[in-house]
């Protein structure tokens, strides 16, 4: 079954072909070019016949091709100033061309004349060609439009057959002159061909571009009677390449001939044809296979319509489309919806895509949970083998830890005093301390804020007194002081204490109060008499040693 | 308009919009709320792995430390430190200290503990006790008193932390002394007054039951 109308599926086409008596309808698929049938206008039910086998032919679209006489062309020279007045020019110069024709387009052409012209020919002249083409619009031209609108088909387009075999006729005459293993320098190439019906279709290009297209009514050879057909087609050739040199042939530019049609009526035309010419005489079935047309033998003996349908079938998109409100009312929404079920099908796809995500995310979400339920039961196992472990031992780590941190931080704010002591007494000489006072404030278990924190520096101090005979020289007993004081501080720096004199024998400076009494009797007195003096150390710092 | 379009056309674009909307609407409502519970539940599950782990590792750290710490531990334990500092004990025991270290005299004066909270103890469910100790002492030499507060820090359950310290030699040239040394009765020549906290360890639930500190506790 096809899926008509839904752009997804292997494109596959019907091509309509208009004649002037009737439509021939062809379906093209995957290359291949089938014949399906052929409706004449004067018939019954016309618009059924062609619904009918339409339907038949199951494909996605539709695509008309205008093969009767009445074709309108023209040449025509446009001078565009700028790119954004091309549209409105083309158009308003198509109006003026064809003001009767609904239907009409216009297509560039390549300037062909401008390597023959001088500098200031070109100068004059700037239009660029361009090639408008009309058709009008029928009342058969409508039945065909009725026709496919009551299918489900996408109407692909309607075309001008000459137009859109103009190409195929480059290809062809390339094919066949490789087949001379002569290259093709010829710059005309006429095609000649019998479709059915009999209509005699001639299309003449210029490089690969129509210059010229004829369609004349020619009988069907008959067995036996060769002859007759190709003195007929001759007299068309003939009448053909007499119109040629009003489009600017001449022998010198070379020209192609190649008649399509059954060899065994085609090949006497060979002797007919008088002008210099590259003859090739070829069966359709053969030239769809050098332009990539699959037609069976039968159907590619003679006619080569086939050829035509299969050629133009295959396109992706129309050389010179035609349009009419009629086409529109067709194609418009069938294209919107063509286009709407595209953008479903991607947003389909897309949310499969997203579910697939998803779904994929919750399925390895399962397997990750499972494997971390897993690892979960082992660490579980391993924690209770720790503390069992823990259990056995029989120790309580809280207390060790605690304990060992709160001794720790005893220890580390605890004041050595009888160190000290014994480094003052290593210090004494022959002095001799009468009293001490130690005296050591601040909290011993000091708490840190944070673990980098250092802790403060306790306020510990020593106070030595020493005592003098009353005899002694002060000045003596000061320098005594000042060398203990000396002497300590080499000593208990390193402990983080400064030693220093609080209180001297006697204040010998400026500022010091001195009374003394002298005389004979002075001397006896002062053996009775005792001084007194005081070195001070203070903890000023940590223990260096331990780094703190 | 649906005349052109044709069934096919119609039906397609509505079953795919259905299809779209189904799609849509299961994806929301249905699959993105599981997934989202699913990646909840497993992020879930790995945060209690890695919680597990970590205590499993801190557990395996803590036994290798523990190991190294428990020698030093034993020591802390074997001096006493863990006390609820009985008194009777703490007398007996500052007696026979001031005996061996030859003090003539020395008048003992414990103040009242002080319960002291701390972090660290309380993980363990112990707080520190601490109490003021003053001793008097008079003595012949200074280096009686030196060698008291010695065996003080060093033989005292817990640890001590001397405050103050002061140490005075008697006048020797005092008649009234100098006829009791003559005498042969021991005279003190050395007068001292040592204070220290006694700090120690104790069980919380055996010093403090009631989880409420006395006065003084900081």
């Amino acid at each position: 079954m096809a899926f008509s109308g839904i752009p997804f599926f292997p494109p596959s086409r019907a091509v309509i072909m208009m004649m002037d008596d009737g439509v021939c309808v062809h379906k093209v698929s995957g290359g291949q070019s089938t014949y399906l049938d052929t409706v004449l206008w004067r018939g019954t039910n016309f618009e059924e016949a062609l619904k009918g086998i339409l339907n038949e032919a199951k494909v996605a679209s539709v695509l008309v091709l205008n093969d009767a006489v009445e074709q309108h062309y023209r040449k025509e020279k446009i001078s565009i100033p700028t790119a954004f007045d091309k549209a409105n020019i083309i158009k308003r110069r198509l109006n003026v061309a064809f003001p009767s024709y609904p239907m009409r387009a216009a297509m560039a052409l390549k300037d062909l004349s401008v390597k023959d012209k001088s500098k200031d020919a070109k100068d004059i002249d700037k239009g660029k060609p361009y090639l408008f083409a009309a058709s009008p619009s029928t009342e058969t031209f409508s039945r065909i439009i009725r026709s496919v609108g009551a299918t489900e088909y996408n109407l692909f387009g309607y075309g001008l057959l000459p137009i859109e075999s103009a190409g195929m006729l480059k290809v062809l005459s390339q094919k066949l002159a490789q087949k001379r293993k002569i290259g093709s320098k010829s710059l005309w190439t006429l095609m000649v061909g019998q479709h059915r019906g009999g209509g005699l279709r001639q299309i003449v290009i210029r490089a690969d571009e129509l210059a010229l297209t004829r369609v004349t009514p020619v009988p069907e050879p008959k067995e036996g009677f060769a002859d007759e057909w190709a003195a007929e087609v001759s007299n068309e050739i003939r009448a053909t390449l007499s119109y040629l040199s009003r489009f600017g042939y001449a022998p010198e530019d070379g020209l192609d001939i190649i008649v399509l049609g059954n060899p065994e009526y085609a090949e006497p035309l060979d002797g007919m044809i008088s002008v210099p010419s590259n003859f090739d005489c070829i069966s359709p079935y053969d030239a769809g296979k050098l332009v990539g047309v699959k037609l069976t033998r039968d159907e590619g003996e003679h006619f080569s319509d086939g050829l035509h349908a299969g050629w133009s079938g295959q396109k992706l998109s129309l050389a010179l489309p035609l349009s009419s409100k009629e086409i529109t009312d067709i194609s418009g929404p069938r294209k919107v919806a063509s286009v709407l079920m595209v953008l479903l099908a991607l947003g389909t796809g897309y949310g499969l895509y997203q579910i697939s995500e998803e779904a994929q995310g919750i399925y390895q979400d399962g397997l990750n949970l499972q494997v971390s339920q897993a690892q979960l039961v082992e660490i579980e196992r391993l924690y209770q083998q720790e503390i069992e472990r823990k259990k056995i031992l029989g120790i309580d780590v809280n207390t060790i830890k605690s304990s060992l941190d709160i001794d720790g931080r005893i220890q580390r704010q605890y004041i050595d005093v009888l160190s000290l002591l014994k480094s003052v007494s290593g210090e004494l000489n022959n002095l001799r301390i009468d009293s001490l006072e130690f005296k050591n404030e601040g909290d011993v278990l000091w708490t840190s804020p944070s673990k980098t924190d250092m802790p403060p520096v306790r306020k510990a101090s020593l106070e030595l007194s020493f005592s003098y005979a009353g005899n002694v020289n002060p000045q003596d007993g000061n320098k005594e002081m000042d060398e203990l004081v000396e002497r300590l501080n080499k000593k208990i720096v390193a402990m983080g204490y400064r030693a220093s004199v609080s209180e001297p024998l006697q204040n010998l400076t400026y500022s010091g109060e001195v009374a003394k009494e002298v005389g004979l009797t002075a001397n006896l007195r002062a053996l009775s008499e005792r001084f007194t003096s005081k070195v001070l150390i203070q903890k000023v710092a940590h223990v260096q040693s331990s780094g703190q | 308009m649906f005349k052109v379009l044709g069934n096919k056309r119609i039906a397609f674009i509505a079953v795919l919009s259905l299809l779209l909307g189904g799609i849509a609407y299961g994806y929301y409502e249905w699959l993105l709320p599981m997934h989202e519970k699913s990646t909840q539940d497993l992020a879930t599950s790995k945060a209690a792995v890695d919680q597990k782990y970590a205590e499993v590792v801190r557990l395996k750290e803590e036994y290798v430390l523990l190991q190294s710490q428990l020698r030093v531990f034993k020591e802390l334990e074997a001096r006493g430190f863990f006390n609820d500092q009985d008194r009777s004990a703490a007398i007996e025991k500052l007696d026979k200290l001031s005996k061996l270290s030859g003090l003539l005299k020395a008048n003992l004066k414990l103040g009242s503990g002080k319960l002291i909270s701390d972090p660290t103890a309380d993980l363990a469910g112990q707080v520190v006790v601490k109490s003021p100790v003053e001793v008097d002492v008079k003595s012949i030499d200074d280096v009686d008193v030196y060698s008291f507060l010695k065996f003080v820090e060093e033989k005292f359950p817990g640890r001590v932390d001397v405050t103050s310290l002061t140490l005075k030699r008697m006048e020797i040239f005092d008649a009234t002394i100098l006829r009791k040394i003559g005498g042969g009765s021991p005279t003190p020549l050395v007068e001292s007054k040592i204070t220290f906290d006694w700090l120690t360890m104790a069980p919380k639930d055996v010093v403090a039951p009631s989880s409420t500190f006395p006065e003084g506790v900081q």
